[in-house]
């Protein structure tokens, strides 16, 4: 079964601000209980990018652990006025780049995501598996900023204003790195087709 | 034909455009089919994406929360332990402390007890000596000859005779606050 993904900061607005803030104030005082709600609550986002930037099951899984435990560590930072996703984005993408540069083993692409039957047709089928194959490669070949900033505004869709409160940059940087990561990705498949078709 | 650039295609695919621009490609994508090709290429790229990468299953879920909540509670354990083990620590020292030194219990009262008046009285030893006036004068200027007055010592020394009366000796001091006046005993007197 798999669970859908969400877009925009829907985890922020999944869960009540007033909610949110109380589990997190909780949460700062220690209160254990309070800690596993706010894991329960965004384990999916976490997990989600992990898998989208790692493009590794067991990678993202080790990484969403560490996540979780580096926010109970550094919970107490976190200052109440400000919002929790950004602030959670960017921990993950920085343990995501962490745990890449550790690992820095070939990627078994095909253990990436279980390939979904769109079709009966066989043929058709093999085919848009291979795209969708050629593609995340692509992903996979693209620069860390550029891959997390495609990440985080095509497949989590984030604004590129939440791109950059997630990043660090300016939103022009961020603007620059998500059509340089487009254009690389269509060059990238589109020298594969060719070379297919020859 | 000018096309559009490629870079600026990618930023229209993903809605990334703000209005004149945007008019402006749309406006030519209605005239370019190889610009509408090259956006498609853009948007199917996007759509295999998130097709696959679509998210976690519930399975892999569950297994971050078991993992993430044992580590936990491995972390508790261990603090908690050391906890224990800190105070074990501190009580051991403390009953140590108390078999080896055996300190003695404070006083009674002992916070709450004023502190003692202490007064000092200096007594030159004498032999005694009749009172008199003459005495005290000889006695007067021995002590200022052989030793040094002191600033409070006594300076003059008076008579003062009363009728029918006790007499009385006059002293004053170095402080003229203080004066001594000393009734003289009659018995002494006669024998003067």
């Amino acid at each position: 079964m798999t669970v859908p993904a969400t877009l925009g900061w829907i985890d922020r607005s999944m869960s009540e601000p007033s909610l949110l803030r109380d589990l997190i104030r909780k949460a700062k005082g220690g209160d254990l209980h309070s800690f596993e709600d706010l894991v329960i609550l965004h384990e999916a986002l976490v997990l989600r990018v992990a898998q989208r930037l790692l493009l590794n099951r067991e990678d993202a899984q080790d990484a969403a652990q560490e996540v979780f435990l580096r926010l109970q560590r550094d919970l107490k930072h976190f200052q109440q006025e400000r919002d929790f996703a950004p602030w959670l984005y960017r921990m993950t993408v920085n343990i995501c780049h962490d745990v890449r540069r550790r690992r820095k083993q070939e990627i078994p692409l095909e253990d990436v995501m279980e390939a979904p039957s769109m079709s009966p047709d066989a043929e058709t089928t093999i085919l848009l598996q291979q795209q969708q194959e050629m593609v995340v490669a692509a992903l996979d070949s693209l620069s860390e900023r550029e891959r997390v900033a495609i990440v985080l505004r095509d497949l989590e869709g984030l604004s590129t204003a939440e791109v950059a409160a997630a990043t660090g940059v300016s939103e022009g940087t961020v603007r620059s790195q998500i059509s340089m990561g487009r254009v690389k990705i269509r060059n990238y498949v589109a020298a594969r087709l060719r070379r297919r078709s020859v | 034909m000018t096309h559009v650039p490629k870079e600026r295609l990618a930023l229209y695919a993903g809605g990334d455009l703000v209005s004149e621009e945007l008019r402006r490609i749309e406006g030519h994508l209605g005239t370019c089919r190889e610009c509408r090709d090259l956006l498609a290429e853009f948007r199917g790229n996007l759509v295999a994406l998130q097709f696959r990468l679509a998210g976690p299953t519930a399975d892999e879920l569950l297994a971050v929360r078991r993992g993430v909540i044992q580590q936990l509670q491995k972390r508790h354990r261990v603090v908690a332990g050391w906890r224990w083990a800190a105070a074990g620590v501190a009580v051991t020292a403390a009953v140590s402390t108390v078999l080896v030194f055996h300190p003695e219990p404070p006083p009674k009262n002992a916070g709450n007890a004023p502190p003692a008046a202490t007064a000092y009285l200096r007594v030159p030893y004498r032999p005694t000596a009749e009172v008199s006036l003459p005495n005290l004068k000889r006695e007067l200027a021995h002590t200022r000859r052989v030793r040094r007055p002191e600033p409070a010592g006594i300076r003059s020394v008076n008579l003062l005779a009363q009728q029918d009366g006790p007499r009385i000796l006059k002293m004053t001091t170095a402080d003229p606050n203080v004066v001594i006046l000393w009734q003289l005993d009659e018995r002494t007197h006669d024998r003067d």
